[in-house]
């Protein structure tokens, strides 16, 4: 029984292990993923803020996604 | 024949009216298509969607764990460690696909020059990479217990390692080449020959003697593993493109910005 125990704990070692990697590297990437998206959101708003006065308000009253993206900005995820 | 003519020139207007209200009508059918696929309506898409995968993911992830580590019963042969596969196969399914993905997309972008299949496949491509390093990770973890080794060089398994080696080329012709146009073909090149080694992977389990087993699942005839794994397996499934939609989304999100960005100068 000791022995059938000890099979079942080694094989189900290979088991968590698959799994805890799977998890784990997941987990990395899509805090990657969401550490780039951040960057680019505050990036773009930065480079925004840094434009004179007049020539951001045309930009923000021609295109419609530039506002979408300065709410996503605000908002996390 | 005054009033021939009046009926004439009554029919004539009553028809150029019809033709020009069709014609009215296509023209704002195909506007509202164009509204609908701007950049502007897809970006509040990909908001709502990620919000909305968010929501449901963990959900999703804790009964398909379930099923995979608690409820799905042992194999006769080889016991508990059948349980990888719940993870292993359905990387290795996401790895091909998101690679086939890629090979249509770069072609439809060759043949009609549509730029926002270029960004989709360059979103794409990293999701793949992952995942056949995750099915290669995992298929080693299973072969030790089941075949008494790490690793083999079998044709199966050189053949995802050539697919690692396909995507990762995509992915730095990407970031290597500054020439948008030379971009493009290099990279569509590339996805072109690697889409050879997709049947190759597929098929290689049938054509050489591998250590690799045979396909349990196919199309179209019957499968050879039971209900009670096929459930886990499908779940699994569903949590892992859940997952590939999510990272796809923030990814293409990314690429939009970038791009937003970079045209921020064009505005006068």
């Amino acid at each position: 029984m000791i022995k059938n125990l000890s099979l079942i704990n080694s094989e189900f070692t290979f088991v968590a292990v698959a799994f805890l990697i799977t998890i784990f590297a997941c987990f990395l990437f899509y805090r990657r993923t969401l550490k780039t998206l951040k960057k680019y959101e505050n990036d773009f708003a930065s480079e925004l803020k840094k434009m004179p006065k007049s020539k951001r308000e045309i930009v923000l009253r021609k295109s419609k996604i530039i506002n979408k993206i300065l709410v996503s900005t605000n908002k996390s995820i | 024949m005054r009033i021939q003519l009046y009926f004439f020139n009554s029919l004539c207007n009553s028809q150029l009216g019809k033709i020009s209200t069709s014609l009215k009508s296509q023209f704002n059918v195909k506007k509202r298509m164009f509204k609908y696929f701007s950049f502007s309506s897809i970006f509040k898409i990909i908001e709502n969607l990620i919000k909305f995968i968010n929501s449901i993911f963990f959900i999703i992830l804790i009964i398909g764990l379930t099923f995979a580590l608690i409820i799905s019963p042992q194999d006769y042969l080889q016991g508990e460690t059948v349980r990888i596969m719940y993870i292993h196969v359905p990387s290795a399914w996401i790895a091909l696909g998101c690679y086939s993905a890629i090979f249509f997309l770069s072609i439809l972008n060759f043949i009609f020059k549509i730029k926002n299949f270029f960004i989709i496949s360059k979103s794409i491509a990293p999701i793949g990479l992952f995942f056949t390093c995750l099915a290669v990770v995992t298929g080693s973890i299973w072969g030790k217990p089941t075949w008494g080794t790490w690793w083999a060089w079998d044709a199966r398994l050189t053949s995802m390692i050539i697919l690692i080696i396909f995507y990762v080329s995509y992915i730095l012709s990407i970031k290597l080449i500054k020439n948008d146009s030379l971009k493009s073909k290099i990279s569509t090149s590339l996805i072109v020959i690697g889409a050879i080694n997709i049947p190759i992977i597929k098929f290689s389990v049938d054509w050489w003697n591998t250590l690799h087993q045979p396909s349990s699942i196919t199309i179209t005839g019957t499968n050879t593993i039971h209900t009670s794994m096929i459930i886990p397996l499908v779940l699994m499934l569903l949590v892992f493109l859940i997952y590939c939609a999510l990272i796809f989304l923030m990814k293409y999100k990314t690429e939009i910005i970038r791009i937003k960005k970079k045209n921020l100068t064009n505005y006068d």
